[in-house]
């Protein structure tokens, strides 16, 4: 058996809108090894968040999700009830949102929404489940945890709400936790605790992060390994190292570019992210690419590797690719 | 240097700037004066990028409004080209000091064209005769890379980035001197912020604007900004030329604000950042440096005393261990 505990073929998310199918998500493939921090990044619109909800299982109603594999260690996620989904999700797969303060019921308190996820999926007692999310806050380096328990959502600020996010997500100790742009609404210097705290509890209770994420600062420092999305297909993966010492995919580079630096001119990707609805062929990104040639309007470009590890999904040669990007910098 | 050409260096100034709310702290409680801003003092360059960096609740935007006109001084004075602002005409200033807000969905009239959105300032200011506005909202537009398609065209029908465009369309209608952009990309992509901070700066250029950027995306700051003033619970607390404060910051807010900063660099960066605990209640201050709560390098007297500005390393800084 691999190391892989979550493993992901083929996954495509169909949605039904007004003028036809929109296509969320096109055949997304990827693994998630055992306690690493797995990011998905790429910019608005681009599927990561269909795909995480795609995995959960949580999809809106419109949505239909086809995929060859989807499995959770043994599990065929696939073939699972809602009943039974139901029993994994909070138990040995979670969520982290992005949005603490609409994701967290304002009419309960921080505790009884924190014990509620242990009680669904434990017969204990409720002084246990109040035992373990005094410990996990405490962890999450919160004074007082059986004041803050005591207090609802609204008497927090922005960055205790989010440890409240990360607490309930780990109530139940699972194997998997989806974090969906869990530090986008905060400060930077909240930002920077938060993430730390989330790998420091990653390592100690030896979780699988996916991480769901539009900013490179934050992926940089984070992941071990990378997808970047666009329109709705992964077009480059690696190791964080070999996706930004290295980017292959044109799409990577001009992202990577387009990060302020100092003293440097800004670059920008030309043109609009093509619209999903109806039938898609080709490369999607062929329309704002300065190296597009008519073959990439032809059929579906696969996935190719560019080192051991590291695949993009271009007709271009990994070596051409980087050597004309290496130019055009200097 | 005389007061005549000062007057013309500086577009704005602040002197001792503060202002104070009243608020409760809950229903039917005393009312308590919270100090959003205090003891601003503060000169904007004619050409220059002035950045105002800081944590959501520091009093960056407060001071934004202050600047504006939009809410009046509770203490000290700023003046716009010398002119006290409180004695200037409301639509004067907003002539010469116009916005660009930070999100793009709510800062523009759903129900209005782009037509009208741009043309609003120039029918306000009883600018040039219907013909006459017509070719200006449309030299607007092309200006701020919209196409003239658009002219008809609602918000709903733009992106983002296009909408951020109207919004900065809007800004230069009446022909402003100053524009005060309050976390002008911070709604937006990392590839839509590149093309928006592209066209500030070309628009810069073109017409000899004068910028104060609000931002707490340090990557934007540093790229786009020539001076960078660093807030604290409403004061300034660090005050350089941005290259300056990137290289050697040096209050310890700055440093920490600096090291939280993640860069698209692979590295366990997140180690370096030091910053503990939560910004203060701004109804209930700490004594002495406001900063020494959380500061790594706090000493006994930093609870007692307040620091004044001093120079430093060519810029000034706002604390008892530096400069002096």
């Amino acid at each position: 058996m691999s190391d892989a505990i979550l493993q992901v073929r083929g996954l495509s998310v169909d949605i039904r809108v007004p003028t036809g199918i929109l296509h969320a998500v096109s055949d997304v493939s990827f693994e998630v090894r055992r306690e690493e921090t797995f990011c998905l990044v790429g910019e608005s619109g681009c599927g990561k968040t269909m795909t995480s909800l795609a995995i959960m299982g949580l999809l809106p109603k419109r949505a239909v999700r086809t995929a060859e594999r989807l499995r959770l260690e043994n599990r065929d996620l696939g073939a699972l009830d809602e009943a039974a989904l139901s029993d994994l999700r909070g138990n040995d797969m979670a969520m982290i949102f992005q949005d603490a303060t609409s994701a967290l019921n304002p009419v309960f308190t921080i505790g009884s929404q924190l014990e509620e996820v242990y009680l669904r999926h434990r017969k204990a007692p409720r002084s246990e489940a109040r035992g373990r999310a005094e410990y996990l806050l405490a962890r999450l380096g919160i004074n007082a945890p059986e004041l803050r328990l005591r207090q609802y959502p609204h008497e927090l600020s922005g960055g205790m709400r989010q440890r409240m996010m990360i607490a309930m997500a780990l109530m139940c100790e699972p194997r998997v936790v989806i974090a969906d742009e869990p530090t986008t609404a905060l400060d930077v210097t909240v930002q920077a605790q938060i993430l730390r705290l989330l790998a420091e509890l990653q390592e100690e209770l030896k979780i699988s992060l996916i991480l769901i994420a539009h900013d490179l600062g934050v992926v940089a420092n984070v992941a071990h390994r990378v997808a970047v999305m666009y329109a709705g297909s992964i077009v480059e993966t690696g190791s964080v190292q070999q996706v930004f010492a290295a980017p292959t995919h044109p799409y990577t580079q001009k992202l990577m570019a387009c990060i302020p630096k100092r003293g440097q001119p800004l670059g920008t990707i030309a043109g609009m992210v093509p619209t999903l609805i109806g039938d898609l062929s080709g490369c999607l990104f062929r329309n704002r690419c300065e190296r597009a040639s008519p073959s990439c309007e032809q059929r579906r470009i696969a996935l190719r590797d560019a080192d051991p590890g590291h695949a993009y999904r271009c007709l271009l040669d990994a070596g051409t690719l980087r050597h004309r990007h290496g130019n055009a910098h200097e | 240097m005389s007061e005549a050409a000062q007057a013309t260096a500086n577009v704005i100034e602040c002197r001792q700037a503060g202002r104070t709310f009243m608020v409760r702290k809950q229903a039917l409680s005393r009312k308590l004066p919270l100090r959003a801003v205090q003891d601003i003092d503060l000169d904007l360059h004619r050409g220059e990028v002035l950045a105002i960096v800081g944590e959501s609740g520091c009093g960056k935007s407060t001071l934004a409004k202050l600047m504006l006109g939009v809410l009046p001084l509770s203490t000290g004075t700023i003046r716009f080209e010398g002119q006290t602002i409180s004695t200037i005409d409301r639509k004067t200033l907003g002539r010469q000091i116009q916005p660009v807000f930070q999100d793009p969905y709510t800062s523009l009239n759903p129900r209005k064209t782009l037509a009208q959105i741009i043309g609003l300032p120039l029918q306000v200011h009883d600018i040039g005769a219907a013909a006459a506005r017509r070719a200006r909202v449309l030299e607007l537009m092309s200006l701020c890379g919209l196409g003239k398609h658009l002219y008809h065209a609602y918000p709903s029908q733009l992106s983002g980035g296009q909408r951020q465009r109207v919004a900065i369309a809007r800004a230069l209608a009446a022909d402003p001197k100053v524009i005060i952009c309050d976390e002008p990309t911070s709604a937006l992509d990392v590839s839509v912020q590149a093309q928006i901070l592209n066209l500030l700066e070309t628009l810069k250029v073109e017409l000899d604007l004068t910028y104060v950027l609000i931002s707490h995306n340090l990557a934007v700051v540093e790229h786009i900004s020539d001076r960078v003033a660093v807030m604290y619970l409403g004061r300034i607390v660090e005050l350089g030329m941005t290259v300056r404060v990137f290289q050697a910051p040096q209050h310890p807010y700055t440093r920490a604000l600096l090291d939280s900063d993640l860069r698209p660099e692979p590295g366990r960066r997140l180690e370096r950042a030091v910053l503990e605990g939560a910004f203060p209640d701004p109804l209930n201050p700490p004594s002495g440096c406001a900063f020494h709560t959380r500061c790594p390098e706090a000493r006994a007297e930093c609870k007692l005393q307040r620091p004044s500005m001093r120079e430093s390393n060519g810029g000034r800084v706002e604390c008892l261990l530096r400069g002096g």
